[in-house]
């Protein structure tokens, strides 16, 4: 049992922007666990990830390339996994925090009796083996907790911790592994359909962020939050209640159980700031927060707040910005 | 011919006179068929009267049934139904006087009575009747004014169609046979009678001879009493009935706040809960559903069905009507609806599919068509109890509501969604709570809107402010305090209603106080007039009322003038609810140089801010704003300054005015508000 | 057919920051003194799956199933009033633990012990841990094959089959009955109770079991143990704008946003 092993899905043919946070744990990680560092991508086409998987300083990349692993089949990649697992006996493995990654993570410590440490913003081993730092309680309440007997499966929260650059010299070597479940599949995939995201840029890779929530009422005023959006380079955002009510699509969803982001700037309107979404935006650079309730537990983790009704301040802002970004680009 | 006595020969020129006691029989037996036909609506309806205040009772229906107060609310119309029920009732009086001289040989018909009361009187009875009938008539078929129109699904019965027709039939054929015999007898007192002389001249110039008048006035006797029978028995076929089920359902209306309080459910009994089949009516409902004339006063006033959402109580009151008597149901909406998903699940029960259950949560319970109806019907009360039956026997309301009522059950207010403390409000402020204090002059009942909404935070820190300043001993009950379950009451969950108020009770009876003074008109409502009914018996007072008094015995001084034009928006729960319209009009004047521009629609008559009936929670299901509506009220008044004296009335104001007037327009202010910024110490600032 | 949904009772996610309190020796949160605990919401979602099963299924029996230390039984007992057939306690302190095998090997044993269960159906997680571990060690220890995160949950003959909830949409997956089902909240708000079955419930008392009832051994030191909670400081200062207004308040925010640098003229290409 040594070494740390990687883990991440790929889907169509991209590295998603966790990979490069794994890699700090894991270099973090890497003088208490030894046995170096290995890498396993998953999925059916992998493309340039593989090759900026390689930059990570793995000793190798091993791949699991197969059509079945083409959708987010969390028995098909966890069987995947624990075969490599059961082959490599890896000491800690790392995987991500996606619904997907999240599965995995379970089923494979649940596989090896391993111990699974989930949602950590900070992690650490020493002699009593691995201690973490995770927030409970939708984010209310930060715990410690500690898994003395390896081996281990961590989830890092998203952008709890900083992505790591590539590293120099040469790429890793790759090996491709064959697909080989130890057991005959039990669960089974049929049709997926992609929600219409018509326009909807992918909220995680925005830099900026307008969000809306349950003060907004309903499902138009989110046009408005478009247009400051757009007038900001960025894209719209939501909470849990909003896309519960139908106003929004789930592809929207900030929260813990929707997307988390970092963009530059989030600016949250009409959201009272439930402990689950602010687990998945406390990561933002800067945050503002516009709402009537001054009492709104948001602003406590807002660096501008706006105490009013969003039906003036919205408009009033997008106004001032169409004009301040007209002058500054004529001067 | 001097000697003449002052009177009119018997039964003159008629002949068979005794077949006409067997058109009286027929119309007698018709007319009980018909009268037993309409009461079998009251087989199997619980008991339900309202015996207490019995004089009060009775002036109330002198004051509408009789001197027709709110008829005459609408001049034209009025008038015209007083013209015409007046004129009727007269000549119905003559005609029993005449059975009793003709008939029954009692000489009543004599003298100087036959010639100003029997004569001249019933003449002028007449003429104004005619005149009142010829107005209606021509309201209804000509001007169609909005109110009386008819749905398509509901069209005006032939009957009923033809009572006016016939009626005018009756009064002209009455004018043309004295006529006739006038000019026939050349009757001496003829002139007493100043219509029929001028139609006797008319006829004597168009006929040739006696005998002609003669033959007519035969004739025109029988036809007369034929019609005038027909038009008898038909009462009880006809809306004509309302002339016997009005005063019965006058009497029983409600004649004070305490009659407005909705009826406890009583849970242990096992029926059925609510109205969802037509043997849940109580007496006054099917009395209701069976008074109805389909005047249309009460769609006239209602806000909903103005800002063109799926309802009219009008329809409503007929579809319980078609239901109660077991006419199938015309389908499930009648006015177009535009809610994009239905609200319920698809099998309703069949009294709640006649009346559309749109219709049923479109209602905010404002109160107004009950404010308006002329005959006592109580639109409201029957509306919650449709929604007690799908609320509690089939848990069918619409999404948002369940929302809140499921956050009311478990977080004990109905703002969901929120992590605010009950007291956040209170930062910075020295707010007395009752834990500490156990006693005080006033208990300051804060409400859900006051703890969690925006603007009712800003109104209950004015009033604790002023309170302060007046220094009057009070303390709030802070974490303790709990929903009155007011909102579950009105959407029709008593139980949880009954809930909430036993908790409020429980911790209301830990403490002592001299009143409790609550800032929102709905609190206010079901404190004071509703947990009575639950043995909570305590002096409730709106803060207006407070403030009133504060002011009068300059406790309070409003010294800083204000020279603003300020308007008065009713709360529905304070105004009519409560008949309390008077308390924050003084408390305004109360504050140098502030003058009031009351709006078209002002005390009981008030048009809603569509918060009220759960609506607060459940928004407009479809169709206008009434919010908008009524900032469209308020702006055409001027004033720059919209007060009002309920949290919720303040929010949706304050939402309509920046619709309605974008960046300009006056500012929504509570009462509390203006009373807290004229008697600040030192100079008044700007705002 | 039976389904078993396993309902936790969590601290009300909604309490207010200020009334929440952590009893630092137990390294457990104090009960909310604000008010009384609820149901998990994704677990009250797997009720609701569970009652629109019912309704096209025609026939289910459904059992509500929670471990704790103290119930509060005004709460759980709305289960029994949106229409779970029977409601079954188990009562252990040792049971009010975020460790995961400890309430797999409790819920497994209950499960076994109702027997004949051919869908159980879970919350996604809980909103207290939010570990999402617990289904699939339960559905391990039960032999049964396990499906996530489902928006729509039905039963054709013995297949279970949902829409799964993707970060981009849905995807359709099955599986042999019997099966674990995880509900995510997209599915939809737990119905409302109609008042007579609200008071109808207050007179049924739930069936309540020990552990010794299930042959559950005692606990084992947990894989991951806690060593401490704390509730941590607020990491920002908030600059609350300050105007007469709404309008000029939101005037000033793209002021402050613009001087701070926060929003770059190039940001609005």
């Amino acid at each position: 049992m040594a070494g740390i092993l990687i883990h991440s899905a790929v889907e169509q043919g991209e590295l998603r922007a966790e990979f490069w946070e794994l890699v700090t744990v894991a270099r973090q990680l890497a003088p208490s666990v030894g046995g170096g560092l290995r890498v396993a991508l998953a999925g059916s086409q992998l493309g340039d990830a593989l090759e900026q998987a390689r930059r990570a300083g793995a000793a190798e990349v091993r791949v699991l390339e197969h059509a079945q692993l083409a959708d987010p089949w969390p028995e098909g990649h966890f069987e995947a996994l624990a075969a490599l697992c059961g082959r490599l006996d890896p000491e800690v493995v790392l995987v991500p925090r996606t619904p997907l990654g999240a599965e995995v993570a379970a089923r494979l410590a649940i596989r090896r009796g391993a111990s699974l440490v989930h949602d950590v913003t900070h992690v650490q081993k020493g002699a009593d083996g691995i201690t973490a730092t995770r927030p409970v309680f939708g984010g209310a309440v930060s715990a410690t907790v500690q898994a003395r007997r390896g081996p281990w499966v961590i989830v890092p929260r998203p952008h709890a911790f900083a992505a790591a650059a590539p590293a120099d010299g040469e790429a890793s070597p790759v090996v491709r592994e064959a697909f080989a479940p130890a057991t005959p599949p039990r669960t089974f995939c049929g049709a997926r359909t992609r929600q219409g995201s018509s326009g909807a840029k992918d909220i995680e890779k925005a830099r900026v962020l307008v969000s809306g929530g349950a003060g907004l009422g309903g499902p138009e005023p989110f046009r408005l939050l478009g247009e400051v959006a757009e007038l900001l380079g960025g894209a719209v955002a939501a909470s849990r209640v909003a896309v519960d009510a139908g106003w929004v699509p789930t592809s929207l969803q900030v929260g813990l159980t929707g997307r988390s982001v970092a963009p530059d700037l989030y600016l949250a309107v009409g959201i009272s700031g439930a402990t689950h979404h602010l687990a998945g935006c406390s990561s933002a650079q800067v945050i503002a927060v516009v709402n009537s309730d001054p009492a709104a537990p948001f602003f406590r983790l807002a660096n501008y707040g706006v105490v009013g009704d969003w039906k003036e301040v919205i408009p009033a802002f997008r106004d001032a910005l169409k004009e301040k970004l007209a002058t500054s680009r004529v001067a | 011919m001097v000697a003449m006595e002052m009177t009119r020969p018997p039964y003159w020129n008629v002949a068979g006179k005794d077949l006409m006691y067997l058109v009286l029989a027929i119309q007698v037996a018709v007319l009980g068929y018909g009268v037993y036909r309409r009461c079998r609506v009251w087989r199997g309806a619980t008991r339900f009267a309202r015996l207490d205040e019995i004089g009060l009772r009775l002036r109330q229906v002198l004051a509408q049934a009789v001197a027709q107060r709110r008829l005459l609310r609408e001049r034209g119309a009025g008038l015209a139904h007083l013209a015409f029920s007046w004129g009727f009732g007269l000549l119905l009086v003559g005609t029993a006087v005449a059975m009793l001289d003709e008939d029954f040989g009692i000489p009543v018909m004599r003298g100087a009575f036959y010639l100003w009361f029997q004569s001249l009187a019933l003449d002028l009875a007449g003429l104004a009747a005619i005149a009142g009938v010829a107005v209606m008539l021509w309201r209804r078929h000509v001007t169609k004014a909005s109110r009386l129109r008819e749905p398509a699904d509901r069209p005006e019965t032939t009957l009923d169609a033809l009572v006016p027709v016939v009626f005018l039939l009756v009064l002209v054929t009455g004018f043309a046979m004295e006529g006739a015999r006038i000019a026939a007898l050349d009757d001496p007192w003829g002139r007493w009678s100043p219509v029929g002389y001028a139609t006797g001249l008319a006829l004597r110039g168009a006929l040739p001879g006696d005998a002609a008048l003669k033959a007519l006035h035969g004739g025109l006797w029988w036809f007369h009493l034929v019609i005038a029978s027909a038009f008898v028995a038909a009462i009880p076929y006809t809306k004509l009935a309302h002339v016997v089920t009005a005063p019965l359902g006058i009497f029983f209306a409600p004649i004070g706040p305490a009659d407005r309080a909705l009826r406890p459910v009583d849970f242990e009994s096992g029926a059925r809960l609510g109205l969802g089949a037509r043997d849940g009516f109580t007496w006054k409902q099917a009395l209701d559903a069976e008074t109805c004339t389909q005047c249309g006063r009460c769609q006239a006033a209602c806000p909903a069905y103005a800002t063109g959402q799926p309802l009219s109580p009008k329809a409503l009151v007929g579809d319980l009507r078609d239901h109660a008597r077991g006419r199938p149901a015309h389908g499930p909406v009648h006015l177009p609806a535009t809610a994009e998903r239905p609200l319920l699940a698809q099998d309703l029960p069949e009294l709640v599919a006649a009346v559309s259950p749109e219709a049923v949560w479109t209602c905010v319970t404002c109160g107004a068509c009950v404010e308006a109806c002329p005959l006592g019907v109580e639109h409201v009360p029957t509306v919650v109890e449709i929604r007690r039956h799908l609320v509690m026997e089939a848990a069918s309301y619409p999404e948002r509501l369940q929302a809140a009522m499921a956050n009311l059950e478990a977080r004990g207010t109905p703002y969901q969604g929120t992590s605010t403390s009950r007291t956040a409000w209170t930062r910075g402020l020295d707010v007395p709570r009752m834990a500490q204090r156990r006693r005080a002059e006033v208990l300051f009942w804060v409400g859900c809107a006051g703890a969690f909404d925006e603007r009712g935070q800003k109104v209950a820190r004015a009033i604790a402010t002023v309170l302060r300043r007046a220094g009057v001993d009070f303390a709030i009950l802070g974490e303790e305090e709990s929903c009155t379950g007011d909102a579950a009451r009105r959407i029709g969950d008593e139980l949880l209603f009954s809930t909430c108020a036993q908790r409020v009770l429980e911790t209301l009876a830990k403490y002592e106080f001299g009143a409790i003074v609550t800032g929102c008109a709905h609190c206010f409502h079901s404190l004071k007039n509703e947990y009575p009914q639950l043995g909570g018996k305590f002096r409730v007072l709106h803060h207006t009322e407070l403030l009133r008094d504060l002011l009068a015995s300059r406790r309070l001084e409003a010294k800083a003038p204000d020279g603003d034009v300020v308007t008065f928006h009713d709360p529905c729960y304070l105004g009519r609810y409560n008949g309390q319209c008077d308390a924050p009009r003084a408390v305004l004047r109360a504050i140098p140089g502030v003058r009031i521009e009351e709006m078209a629609r002002s005390r009981e008559q008030s048009f809603c801010c569509g918060g009220g009936g759960g609506h607060a929670w459940m928004g407009e299901l479809s169709g206008g704003r009434i919010s908008h509506a009524r900032a469209d009220q308020a702006l055409a008044t001027g004033a720059r300054t919209v007060a009002t004296a309920c949290p919720f009335c303040a929010s949706m104001l304050k939402d309509g005015l920046a619709v309605r007037s974008p960046g300009s327009g006056p500012q929504v202010l509570d009462v509390a508000e203006i009373v807290e910024l004229s008697t600040r110490p030192g100079p008044r600032p700007d705002h | 057919m039976r389904a078993v949904v396993c309902l936790k009772q969590v601290v009300d996610p909604l309490t207010p920051a200020t009334e929440l309190a952590l009893d630092r020796a137990a390294k457990k949160m104090k009960p909310a003194a604000a008010g009384p605990p609820v149901i998990n919401g994704y677990d009250e979602q797997a009720l609701e799956a569970a009652l629109r099963l019912r309704e096209s299924l025609g026939q289910l029996e459904i059992v509500a199933l929670s471990l704790g230390e103290r119930f509060h039984l005004d709460v759980m007992k709305r289960s029994l009033a949106v229409g779970a057939d029977q409601l079954v306690l188990v009562q252990d302190p040792s049971l009010d633990t975020p460790d995961s095998h400890r309430v797999a090997t409790a819920l497994a044993a209950a499960i076994r012990k109702i027997g004949a269960v051919d869908l159980v159906l879970c919350g996604r997680q809980a909103s207290d841990w939010d570990n999402a571990i617990v289904p699939l060690l339960l559905a391990e220890l039960l032999g049964m094959p396990c499906l996530t995160l489902a928006r729509r949950v039905s039963v054709q003959g013995a297949r279970v089959e949902i829409d799964r909830v993707l970060p981009d949409g849905s995807q359709t997956m099955w599986s042999e009955l019997p099966a674990v089902v995880t509900v995510t909240s997209e599915l939809g708000a737990l119905r409302m109770p109609t008042a007579r079955a609200r008071l109808a419930t207050a007179r049924i008392q739930p069936k309540l079991l020990t552990l010794a009832d299930l042959g559950v051994a005692a606990a084992e030191p947990p894989q991951v143990e806690v060593r401490d909670l704390s509730i941590p400081v607020a990491g920002r200062e908030c600059r609350f704008v300050e105007a007469a207004d709404g309008a000029a308040a939101g005037r000033r925010l793209a002021e402050i946003l613009m001087e701070a640098g926060v929003v770059r003229p190039e940001g609005a290409r």
